[in-house]
């Protein structure tokens, strides 16, 4: 395998349970290492000497989000920068303009996660992931466990963020729709390789195999139903 | 008290044990440390040998109870103890068996090339003997010893020590070819129970227990002359001489003043009107040496403090160890897997070292007293902390452990900020678990010389009195449930309120 992830845009990793692209995702931030072959950041092979500094520069998010259930909200974002020694003064002003980037009202900073919604602690460890400004983002279905109308808030939420950073993004999911939506380019996995990358119209237009345009179909068919009962 | 300066709470426990009652104020008397048997007989002879070095000026402590033989012998060897109460056959057969000794004249020099010294004989002989109850060893027609060839089915239960030495019933069986096979090790006091009760039908006696009077027994007949002389002598260490001259000469004029009748009828007012012991040795010094001597009496609210402070001292430090020790071996084994299993595997086998066992095999590396018994309560509280702690860590949950990686946290502020914190209640319900247990298993360590609340049930045991072992149990129960519920303060201050009443660590 192959891939490149251009600076600046967002990728999308598709592809259904167990094709592989949580753990590609995963061998970027360096939470898996390669049995051969290397994962290059910057220009430079992740080595495990390397890893915490680049582990700095990229934003990783999970589904569940992942938060510290014994750390409060301001706890949970702050901890990697208190680590680092910065500044209170400048913790505390990044802090805020997170929350209010990310959409969270200044009263929920000392909750706990437990104490707070799915989509709360979605926006919480987004703002985690950004707080030491980093060059990439990794989110690993990061709306998955969200209910429908909350996602899709989020959805459009999430993009006018990635936006406006102009961050490089690479997001895992199987959901061809949320891919449409946000993704530059599409990398389409099946059994741990990657069958076609590219943008979405293309694979649509010019699939690489039947399995390509089964897997884009697929998601399509239910909406078809759901426009013709709606009629 | 070398070892003392170590352990400064057990050191004030002893220093107030050791506080003289009445006799001997002032700021340069000699400290002398006088040990007992676990039999009311020594524990009586232990009090007039104390009491005596007191009233000769001396700033003296008894450790009562102390155990068997061996241990008093090898405390005193290794000065632990200055002297203690012993039998010259005893010496002959057990301490020093095997080494050829031509005579009981011949005993001193052999002592003395040990360093210790022994006085004239006190003046009573505590012979062993077998006992049966009157009316049983009649109805059967046994006199002597040998009568018991044509009963082999009688049950029998002899004491710990006489079932295990050389002169006791190993080879007595040989010497009278004795066929029964139902033979049975318990506690000395326990067996006058059991054999006043019916349960047991022989049992092994000294020639001086009260006991044989009280509950109507016959000491049979020893025909074949097995049972050597048991003279009681004091025994001390030779620089004690020079260390306190007088203390010497105050257990030499101890010699030849107690016959026989005398001391079984002062075991008889400690085992069957309740005396103290110390208050039956006062008794018998005021009236044979002159003077006025007293028992030292302590209340019970004085009795339940210093009790309280040793338990306390005993559980607290070896708790505390246990913590310091434990934490670090769990977060290795977590870290360290092929480590893990080692230590795992280790504190597990620790654990399955009968506690009594463990506490006994800490004195020829330890000594008596509290240090061996800190360390057996130490490595016995190990295995619940080192396990909790590894537990606890291992169920952070997958997603939250990666995300602290993914942070780029390094692996000490990990541990330190997300891992620990995340298993802290693991870890505490560990240490609560230890230290219940560490309560209760230290009532055991004044079988080893170390006080705590098991000594009164010691005594209590020793003397059938269970008013004196409700008054050790019942504290040790109290203590158990106060650890249990200092525990749940200190869980309530220590976990986030997002963490406690069971609140998944995953949420």
């Amino acid at each position: 395998m192959d891939l490149r992830i251009p600076t600046g845009e967002t990728t999308v990793l598709l592809g259904e349970s167990g094709s592989g692209k949580s753990t590609l995702l995963r061998l970027m931030v360096g939470l898996v290492s390669p049995d051969e072959g290397t994962v290059a950041f910057e220009g430079h092979p992740l080595t495990p000497a390397s890893l915490s500094q680049a582990r700095r520069r990229m934003g990783y998010v999970i589904q569940e989000g992942g938060l510290f259930p014994h750390m409060t909200v301001r706890a949970n974002v702050t901890v990697m920068a208190s680590h680092l020694r910065w500044a209170a003064d400048r913790i505390l002003a990044r802090l805020e303009a997170l929350a209010g980037l990310a959409g969270l009202e200044a009263g929920l900073l000392d909750r706990y996660p437990g104490e707070l919604s799915g989509g709360q602690r979605q926006r919480v460890s987004l703002m985690r992931a950004l707080m030491l400004d980093p060059r990439v983002l990794l989110l690993d279905e990061p709306l998955g466990a969200l209910d429908p109308v909350i996602r899709r808030r989020l959805q459009r939420e999430l993009k006018g963020i990635f936006q406006s950073l102009g961050k490089t993004v690479v997001m895992v999911t199987h959901d061809v729709a949320e891919a449409a939506f946000f993704a530059d380019r599409v990398v389409l996995m099946r059994n741990g390789r990657i069958l076609q990358q590219g943008r979405l119209a293309e694979l649509a237009a010019r699939p690489a195999d039947a399995y390509v345009s089964e897997f884009i179909n697929a998601q399509r068919a239910p909406l078809e139903e759901l426009e013709a009962a709606l009629r | 008290m070398r070892r003392a300066s170590l352990l400064p709470g057990i050191a004030l426990a002893w220093l107030a044990a050791a506080a003289p009652p009445a006799y001997g104020q002032g700021g340069s008397e000699v400290p002398v440390v006088v040990g007992s048997k676990s039999f009311t007989e020594s524990v009586i002879l232990g009090e007039m040998l104390r009491q005596a070095a007191d009233a000769a000026g001396a700033r003296a402590e008894h450790r009562s109870q102390m155990g068997g033989t061996r241990i008093l012998w090898n405390g005193l060897i290794a000065g632990e103890i200055d002297a203690y109460p012993e039998y010259t056959g005893t010496l002959l057969q057990e301490i020093l068996a095997g080494t050829p000794v031509a005579e009981a004249d011949g005993l001193e020099g052999v002592l003395a090339r040990r360093g210790i010294r022994m006085t004239r004989p006190l003046g009573f002989e505590n012979s062993y003997a077998l006992g049966m109850r009157a009316d049983h060893a009649r109805s059967l027609g046994i006199t002597r010893i040998s009568d018991l060839r044509a009963h082999p089915t009688l049950s029998m239960g002899f004491s710990n020590e006489f079932l295990d030495r050389g002169d006791g019933w190993r080879g007595l069986k040989a010497a009278y070819g004795l066929p029964q096979a139902n033979v049975r090790g318990l506690d000395h006091d326990l067996a006058y129970r059991g054999v006043a009760s019916g349960a047991l039908d022989v049992i092994d006696l000294y020639t001086t227990d009260a006991e044989i009077v009280f509950h109507d027994l016959v000491a049979l007949e020893d025909d074949a002359g097995y049972f050597p002389g048991y003279q009681a002598v004091i025994l001390y260490r030779a620089d004690l001489a020079e260390r306190a001259p007088a203390v010497v000469a105050a257990f030499r004029r101890l010699t030849g003043t107690l016959d026989a009748t005398t001391m079984s009828r002062l075991n008889g007012q400690v085992k069957i009107e309740g005396a103290s012991e110390s208050a039956a040795a006062a008794g018998f010094l005021s009236r044979t040496l002159g003077g006025r001597f007293e028992g030292g009496e302590r209340s019970f609210w004085q009795r339940l403090k210093i009790r309280t402070l040793e338990h306390l001292g005993l559980v607290g430090i070896s708790l505390s160890a246990a913590i310091v020790f434990a934490v670090p071996l769990g977060v290795l084994a977590f870290r360290k897997p092929a480590l893990g299993r080692w230590i795992l595997g280790g504190a597990g086998i620790l654990q399955t070292v009968p506690s009594l066992a463990l506490f006994v095999f800490m004195i020829p590396l330890l000594g008596i007293g509290a240090p061996p018994a800190v360390m057996a309560l130490f490595l016995y509280s190990l295995l619940p902390i080192v396990q909790n702690t590894y537990a606890g860590l291992a169920d952070v949950p997958a997603p939250i452990r990666e995300s602290a990686i993914a942070l780029g946290l390094p692996p000490g502020a990990r541990l330190r900020k997300i891992e620990l914190p995340l298993a802290t209640r693991s870890i505490l319900a560990g240490i609560k678990t230890s230290a219940v247990i560490n309560v209760g298993t230290a009532t055991l360590a004044a079988l080893i010389g170390a006080g705590g609340y098991g000594q009164p049930i010691l005594t209590g045991i020793r003397l059938a009195d269970t008013g004196l072992i409700l008054e050790g149990a019942v504290p040790a129960a109290v203590l158990a449930l106060a650890v249990q519920a200092g525990f749940g303060l200190v869980e309530r201050m220590l976990l986030p309120r997002s963490l406690r009443n069971g609140a998944p660590a995953g949420a």
